[in-house]
């Protein structure tokens, strides 16, 4: 092509290929952060069968799971994002009693990364009592995206709520 | 995970514009014996940055000597270990465009645009290669 033999040519398309890239970004960001809530698989040729979610045990963590929820944090050591993530999850840990942080390194768990079909860090997965991933998100989260996350996802008499003295802590904070 | 050792995060970043503005040129320069030359150094200081972390790469002397004076304190610390990573990953796109160029002429400018948007989508937004790449990487190599 002509304008690749020209340096004019050249700086122009480094000037589009900068903006192309950097719209491109900031439109996948906006998915950061967002819970998407897990349907059920339904199994081939089966379709009476009950549907199967995937579902993560205390063994697959080497941690127990949280009696009424666990956030299951994926975080890499490469990963700029997932400290501050890891922040927002624990405080949450320990101010709702029953709802477990766990921050696992994909490094450590290479099975349950291909399992999960995790392709980013940080990925959060918010599993039920009983392991059952009901939704996932990936990229940075905000405090209200999860708390969102928590009273949507999990069934009515189920919610993670507060201890009455941890909120009281929150809102004086 | 371990509690990060604490650099100024604007360290790192400086750094990327800095690597972005060098590849911006050698891509401007096309095939010409001088945009080799330049990717070599941008290759070089990312060799720097991934050996010793970005506060011991030139980029991050550069910083401390005369930008953080000017600078308010920082108010995070992060890990070094990102930033470390996407040195590496750079280097390795600067090497592979160095390797190919005396076959394939036009690796060099290839190789340094590759690097150029990861460099300055980093120094721009922020964007953390390692979150995106670390694992898609691992997969290529069969793990």
């Amino acid at each position: 092509m002509d304008l690749l033999a020209t340096s004019g040519g050249r700086l122009a398309l480094i000037a589009a290929l900068l903006a192309a890239t950097s719209l491109a970004l900031l439109l996948a960001r906006r998915r950061d952060g967002v819970f998407r809530t897990t349907a059920p698989a339904p199994r081939a040729g089966r379709t009476t069968a009950p549907a199967r979610r995937a579902v993560v045990t205390a063994a697959d963590l080497g941690r127990p799971l949280g009696a009424r929820a666990t956030l299951l944090q994926l975080s890499a050591p490469t990963c700029a994002t997932c400290p501050q993530v890891a922040r927002v999850l624990a405080a949450l840990a320990d101010e709702r009693p029953g709802l477990a942080h766990v921050e696992v390194d994909v490094t450590d768990a290479p099975g349950l990364v291909r399992r999960l079909g995790v392709l980013r860090t940080p990925t959060v997965l918010l599993l039920g009592p009983d392991g059952a991933v009901l939704a996932r998100s990936s990229g940075a989260v905000d405090r209200a995206a999860v708390v969102a996350a928590l009273d949507d996802t999990l069934r009515p008499g189920r919610e993670v709520r507060p201890a009455p003295d941890a909120e009281e802590v929150v809102l004086s904070a | 995970m371990p509690e990060p050792t604490g650099i100024d995060p604007r360290g790192p970043r400086f750094g990327a514009a800095v690597s972005a503005v060098l590849l911006a040129v050698a891509v401007v320069l096309g095939t010409a014996p001088v945009a080799t030359a330049l990717l070599a150094l941008a290759a070089a200081l990312f060799a720097v940055g991934a050996a010793r972390g970005p506060q011991g790469s030139v980029q991050g002397w550069a910083f401390r000597r005369w930008v953080r004076p000017r600078l308010a304190p920082p108010r995070v610390l992060e890990d070094p270990a990102p930033p470390r990573f996407a040195q590496a990953v750079g280097l390795t796109v600067g090497l592979a465009g160095l390797a190919l160029s005396p076959a394939i002429p036009a690796a060099v400018p290839v190789a340094a645009a590759v690097a150029l948007v990861a460099a300055f989508l980093n120094a721009a937004f922020g964007f953390c290669l390692g979150c995106e790449t670390y694992l898609l990487l691992r997969r290529l190599r069969g793990a």
